[in-house]
């Protein structure tokens, strides 16, 4: 049975300190031992208390009109050369011989 | 002109006192009464908020005064500009008196989530005011000032008001710009009014709503932007069609619910029609919000880094419970293995909230119901629960999630205050005003 399917049938996130403390790493959020385990009850408690919004939305007709914007952790990061290109190209472009400054596209 | 400015002054800063609720994070006295003998001064004096002096929820911008949005971690910022909605009240003759007290990053329901104490209600000071505009709605019930400039995320001006006794008014998303507004959840929020009274909130709405070329969300709002105040007194109660969603008094407290059908009963009195209609996915609302607010709020505050904004010995370690308790769900909620049974599925009741909105809003002007599911409860009772603190906002956040209009208005009551909520179809502000005004008028309570 997978998470969703637990929690619809109105059983307990199973949200621990450990998911907590995983969940704090990637948010670059600092919490000590003690905060992780008071936050773990309270975002069990909460989650909980959401798990029938799942089952809710496989009820309803329509898909969502426009599909979400890709989130933060699904955009690739580019390579360090990659953004020193893209650095380049959007830099204006100096004649050598004079120091003069051309806007991009100008020679 | 409403009255000498200088004069409005002089009162506000008598009125505040040591100020012993908690209202303001920041009081510009010498500010305020310069810019007051600059309005009595100049042409401003004619202008339709000269003489009125206003009170700035800690999330809007002032160029020149501290802006905390109610966190240490930007204790010591003072933004280089100031917001579109507070230079528009100021040009339109209005003296900014300071920064009111909210909870930290707007993430509160009650007002006890500042990093600089809570707020304390000015009708029974053991009692929360209402959050996260909390000083802006205690500045106004207090009568330290007569308008107050918040913000509304999921009822963040309706629940101080409802709690308060005063009234509020959350627009039409994009209707007011929000270039200024330090962001918590940026498609659910936006500046908003709180006043005295209903034309209070006309006035505001006339000066600080329409286009600004820094909000690109404006474009979605259906609205001109003008003409609030206008008519406000033709809403005759026998021309308005009322529905009552049934699921608006579902689990309210009974005193709460007896009052508001009061109301309800009154206006019907006058000839106002009322029609009972359903927004079924309401029961639902309450947690699809909470998943976007989650999801929004943990983008938002990934700027607070001690690099480009924030304090950086403090660090992300110097926030809140509550917006780390945000930061973590909403992390949880958009995480690759959670999204589809959180963050999407959330979308899709934010989509069917809004055709239920389309749905009973077909046939009537407006629907009416109670702002807050209880009176204002007591400092620190909820402060441990927070599900229990959430559950505080069932009645409001639908609202954010359609984007619609929705305003809070005291009704009579003995003892604590109680709002009745007035929502309409998006873009029809003015319409959602008149109807306010007719309750107002009705209940005489002023």
């Amino acid at each position: 049975m997978d998470k969703f399917h637990l929690l619809a049938s109105g059983g307990m996130s199973g949200l621990g300190p450990e998911d907590v403390q995983r969940l704090a790493r990637l948010a670059r959020l600092g919490l000590t031992p003690a905060e992780s385990a008071v936050l773990a009850v309270d975002l069990d408690a909460i989650v909980s208390s959401f798990s029938s919004l799942a089952a809710f939305a496989e009820t309803l007709p329509a898909a969502p009109e426009r599909a979400p914007a890709p989130l933060r952790e699904d955009i690739e990061r580019l390579a360090p050369s990659e953004v020193v290109e893209a650095i380049v190209r959007a830099a204006p472009r100096v004649d050598a011989s004079t120091g003069a400054v051309r806007a991009k596209g100008a020679l | 002109m409403t009255g000498d400015p200088v004069e409005a002054v002089e009162r506000a800063l008598e009125a505040l006192g040591a100020d012993p609720w908690n209202a303001f994070l920041h009081v510009d006295a010498e500010g305020a009464r310069l810019r007051a003998r600059d309005v009595a001064r100049q042409a401003l004096s004619k202008a339709p908020l000269a003489g009125l002096v206003v009170s700035i929820k800690d999330n809007l911008a002032r160029a020149s005064m501290p802006m905390t949005c109610g966190s240490r971690h930007l204790a010591h910022y003072r933004p280089p500009y100031t917001a579109t909605c507070v230079a528009r009240l100021e040009a339109a003759g209005a003296v900014v008196l300071g920064k009111t007290n909210m909870d930290e990053f707007a993430a509160g329901s009650s007002g006890e989530n500042s990093a600089f104490g809570p707020t304390r209600n000015p009708r029974d000071l053991e009692r929360v005011p209402g959050g996260s505009s909390s000083g802006a709605g205690a500045s106004v019930a207090a009568g330290v000032v007569p308008l107050a400039l918040g913000s509304d995320t999921g009822g963040s001006v309706r629940a101080p008001a409802a709690f308060c006794g005063v009234a509020a008014l959350k627009p039409t998303y994009g209707l007011v710009s929000r270039h200024g507004l330090g962001d918590l959840a940026m498609s659910l929020e936006g500046p908003a009014p709180l006043a005295a009274d209903v034309r209070g909130l006309a006035l505001m709405l006339d000066a600080i709503a329409g286009p600004d070329p820094h909000d690109a969300a404006m474009a979605r709002a259906k609205s001109s932007g003008r003409g609030f105040a206008e008519g406000l007194d033709e809403a005759a109660p026998d021309a308005l069609r009322v529905g009552v969603p049934r699921e608006f008094f579902e689990g309210v407290a009974p005193d709460v619910a007896r009052l508001v059908r009061a109301a309800l009963g009154r206006l019907e009195a006058k000839g106002a029609t009322l029609v009972e209609v359903s927004l079924p996915s309401l029961r639902h609302a309450l947690s699809a919000y909470y998943v976007l607010n989650y999801a929004e709020l943990a983008s938002a505050m990934a700027r607070y880094d001690g690099v480009r904004y924030g304090d950086a010995e403090a660090g992300r370690a110097g926030f809140g419970a509550e917006v780390k308790r945000r930061i973590l769900l909403g992390t949880f909620v958009t995480s690759r293995e959670e999204r589809r049974l959180w963050y999407e599925a959330a979308l899709r009741a934010r989509a069917e909230v809004a055709r239920d909105y389309a749905r009973a809003l077909a046939d009537v002007d407006v629907l009416m119901g109670p702002t807050m599911p209880t009176r204002a409860f007591r400092l620190g009772e909820r402060a441990k629960d927070p599900a229990a603190m959430y559950a505080a906002d069932v009645l409001t956040v639908s609202a954010n999630l359609a984007g619609v209009p929705a305003g809070s208005v005291p009704v009579r009551a003995d003892g604590l205050p109680v709002g009745l909520q007035v929502l309409g179809r998006a873009g029809e502000d003015a319409l959602v005003l008149r109807a306010m005004r007719a309750v107002e008028a009705l209940e005489d309570i002023s």
